[in-house]
């Protein structure tokens, strides 16, 4: 018996070390981490998908940060606002602005439609209060240990692996495009558009609320990434509820997702919807110039 | 309670060293605290459902010395029904009360007659086909005198609600599993061993195998009109792994806990898609189930004795109810039909016993006709399936139909590839695996020949295969709602 019991012990404390191991490889998640180390008063944030990726506040006046996450959802975009917010991140009059995808009016809130790999909402286990997180379990909220030495075991693995990180890199504009495209249509009609829509109107209203100033964005893709689509596929499923929202709201809102500066520019776009660390430069002086000149308009600043 | 959670992490070792430490004395204490941890076990789903396990211990124990004493048959016979009454009014109120309540109304209305009916929220007992069969066979033994009836009503309430198996089987028999406890268990190191190590390739099978699969098999099942051909092909074929992976993982870590505490409980499953023909694999499928109409239903009906008619009355009765013992639904009457239709042909022509043994016995790898026969035994399988995971006989037949398109030809859309192959993969290796151990009682029993290291470390990359590779959505296990 004694000897059953202390074999047993063995394995199973040979297996929780080598657990342990792989989960002491966790690097916090981006966006945990950058919500996590704020210090300092936010003036201007960016939420959304991995568009958001495309703002650089390096050299912005203003004290600026990314809380957009890859994928990102409205109904996240509302709670990382809310969360902010409560916390006292963001300062009196703080520009939000909201980057807006194509697709975006069609997701679910915890992106299902990414099964097999459900952990879209891992990160926000690690910080947003369960009452924020949609459909919250203890049982997912208890895996995640399991999930964080799964990812860095996969992380292990693709570190070594040089011949598929060279293929993903290889793919044309268009290539790239064609691909994309589809998948972001079938995401486009994933889920209901009226529940995302109310999400986004939450977040509008939440904003204004606490009187920062909501600010409504496209950033730029690719000719081969719009062609795609086609007109009248973006104004069914994107064009005509953002004009809703700019009409009901008043809002401010630059598109620039056709803007002949970028789109037929190979040279700014890392993939066909997505711009290179160049394009990112270029966007962004631009688009926080065209903000100032909002908020001399609407005398926000002199 | 379900085994890949938690809350069974800290039961089963916490009843193990009870039992095996303070307990261990006495038979009797011994079986009391299986019965308190079995409903303790069964209570954490829904406490309220004891009161019906209880209620069929004590029928089924009280009609089993009944009939000890009585000798006229017209009375053993209304004993006898009276259990088979109390405990399938039981099976049939909770389980199939909506389904032929929701029938009638549509039969009616389709001959026009508008019926009001209001069909129950009703709650489906965990496990009540498991041991609402479990207990019958005791009494119909008793019946027939094939066993003697017990005494001992605690040894007979752990028979009834024996944790291991109590949800999900295997379906004991009480002559198997009742006589062990009356007898003195004492701890045997090479029985814990390989029943831990039973245990663990039942995770496997289930957290790794069944649930990954069941990923895929949801997704593409549940989307189904928005997939071509051969993404739905493979979604029969990962609902075919998911399914075996799933059930019989419960039977092995049902029979690898058993063995913790000194039980045997018969093998359920014994790689079934590896079976020659659709009559072998009803010998290696659910092996526990598949006996029980055997012996309470076929054989009773006269079996395969007499015409061509009585055969396939008694088939198609066999797999019908079969069919709809898995659950109220036409899908899984169809499932049955199905089944019976491959099998007819084998019983009609005398070649339903011509595989019996293993296949390959002695040789490494199959002849081209054994991989042959292999191969069309599992597309038969896997075509039954599908019947059987479908929402509804509209879903299937569609499924079905868009399933044997032209898009079959293509690659599989609308599915991730990356994560598909690497399931495949792991479907693949367990293949291997059962493969080279086909003919144990369950296929890592295959590495009991190596040295004690070799054995852990082999145990310990299982394990840490299972932790990198599990999936932790954490699904229940499917036969919870049969």
């Amino acid at each position: 018996m004694k000897k059953f019991i202390l074999e047993t012990s063995i394995v199973i404390i040979l297996i929780c070390v080598s657990g342990f191991f792989l989960y002491q490889l966790d690097a916090p998640s981006q966006l945990a981490n950058r919500i996590n180390t704020i210090d300092s008063k936010l003036e201007m944030i960016n939420l959304g998908s991995s568009h958001g990726n495309n703002f650089d506040y390096s050299n912005c006046v203003l004290n600026g940060e990314r809380i957009n996450k890859e994928g990102n959802t409205l109904y996240y975009d509302l709670q990382n606002y809310i969360y902010l917010n409560k916390k006292k991140y963001l300062s009196k009059n703080a520009i939000v602005i909201i980057p807006v995808s194509y697709y975006v009016f069609g997701l679910d809130e915890n992106r299902t439609d990414r099964s097999p790999d459900d952990s879209f909402v891992n990160d926000y286990y690690h910080y947003l209060p369960e009452e924020q997180i949609f459909s919250y379990s203890e049982k997912k909220k208890s895996s995640l240990m399991i999930f964080t030495i799964q990812k860095n075991f996969y992380n292990l693995i693709e570190s070594v692996n040089i011949i598929k990180k060279k293929k993903s890199t290889n793919l044309s504009l268009k290539e790239h495009a064609n691909s994309r495209v589809i998948n972001h249509k079938r995401l486009a009609g994933y889920s209901s558009k009226q529940k995302n829509i109310d999400y986004l109107e939450s977040l509008i209203k939440e904003i204004y609320k606490n009187k920062h100033l909501p600010i409504l964005v496209t950033t730029p893709y690719h000719s081969s990434y719009n062609n795609n689509f086609g007109k009248k596929w973006l104004d069914e499923n994107y064009f005509n509820f953002i004009k809703y929202l700019k009409e009901r709201y008043n809002l401010s809102y630059f598109d620039y997702s056709h803007d002949v500066r970028f789109c037929f520019n190979d040279n700014y776009f890392y993939n066909s919807d997505h711009l290179n660390n160049k394009g990112k430069s270029v966007f962004s002086s631009i688009i926080f110039d065209d903000i100032e000149e909002v908020l001399l308009s609407q005398k926000i600043i002199q | 309670m379900f085994f890949n959670s938690l809350e069974f992490a800290i039961f089963l070792p916490t009843v193990f060293l009870l039992y095996w430490f303070v307990f261990q004395k006495n038979i009797k204490l011994q079986n009391s605290l299986i019965v308190f941890a079995s409903y303790f076990f069964y209570g954490w789903w829904d406490w309220r459902f004891l009161s019906l396990i209880m209620f069929s211990t004590v029928i089924d124990y009280l009609v089993g010395n009944k009939l000890r004493t009585e000798q006229q048959k017209p009375k053993r016979k209304m004993l006898l029904w009276t259990s088979i009454i109390v405990n399938l009014g039981f099976l049939g109120f909770f389980k199939y009360y909506n389904f032929f309540l929701e029938n009638f109304v549509d039969a009616f209305s389709f001959f026009g007659m508008q019926i009001n009916s209001n069909s129950l929220n009703i709650i489906l007992p965990v496990g009540i086909s498991f041991y609402t069969f479990q207990t019958l066979s005791y009494t119909i033994d008793v019946y027939n005198k094939k066993i003697e009836p017990t005494k001992d009503f605690i040894a007979f309430s752990a028979f009834v609600c024996f944790f291991p198996q109590l949800v999900a089987g295997p379906i004991e028999r009480a002559a198997n599993l009742l006589p062990q406890f009356y007898k003195e268990r004492n701890f045997d190191y090479q029985k814990a061993f390989d029943g831990m190590r039973q245990i663990l390739w039942g995770f496997f099978k289930k957290v790794v195998i069944a649930d990954n699969c069941a990923v895929f098999a949801n997704q593409i099942f549940n989307n189904s009109f928005d997939m071509n051909g051969s993404a739905l092909v493979l979604g029969a074929i990962f609902f075919t792994f998911q399914i075996y992976g799933d059930f019989s993982g419960y039977s092995d870590i049902a029979i690898g806990t058993s063995r913790l505490f000194g039980f045997n409980l018969k093998q359920n499953f014994a790689t079934p898609y590896f079976s020659r023909d659709i009559a072998e694999f009803w010998r290696r499928w659910h092996i526990s189930l598949s006996t029980w109409f055997r012996d309470y239903l076929y054989i009773p009906l006269g079996g395969s004795r007499g015409g061509t008619w009585i055969k396939v009355r008694n088939t198609f009765a066999i797999f019908l109810v079969s069919g709809f013992w898995h659950g109220a639904n036409w899908t899984f009457i169809v499932w049955g039909a199905l089944n019976a239709i491959y099998f007819l042909p084998l019983l009609l022509t005398n070649n339903n016993r011509k595989n019996l043994g293993v296949v390959a016995q002695g040789r490494l790898l199959p002849s081209f006709s054994e991989l042959f026969a292999m191969l069309t035994t599992f597309m038969l399988t896997v075509f039954a399936w599908i019947f059987f995971r479908a929402n509804n006989i509209d879903h299937a037949i569609n499924y079905i139909f868009s399933m044997l398109s032209l898009s079959i030809f293509e690659m599989p859309n609308n599915i991730e590839i990356r994560q598909t192959l690497i399931t495949i993969i792991f479907v693949l290796f367990f293949l291997l695996i059962e493969w080279v151990g086909r003919n144990n009682q369950y296929a890592l029993q295959v590495i009991k020949s190596k040295s004690t290291l070799m054995q852990y470390l082999i145990i310990y990359v299982l394990l840490l295969v299972i932790m990198l590779f599990m999936n932790t959505g954490q699904q229940e296990f499917i036969y919870f709602q049969f």
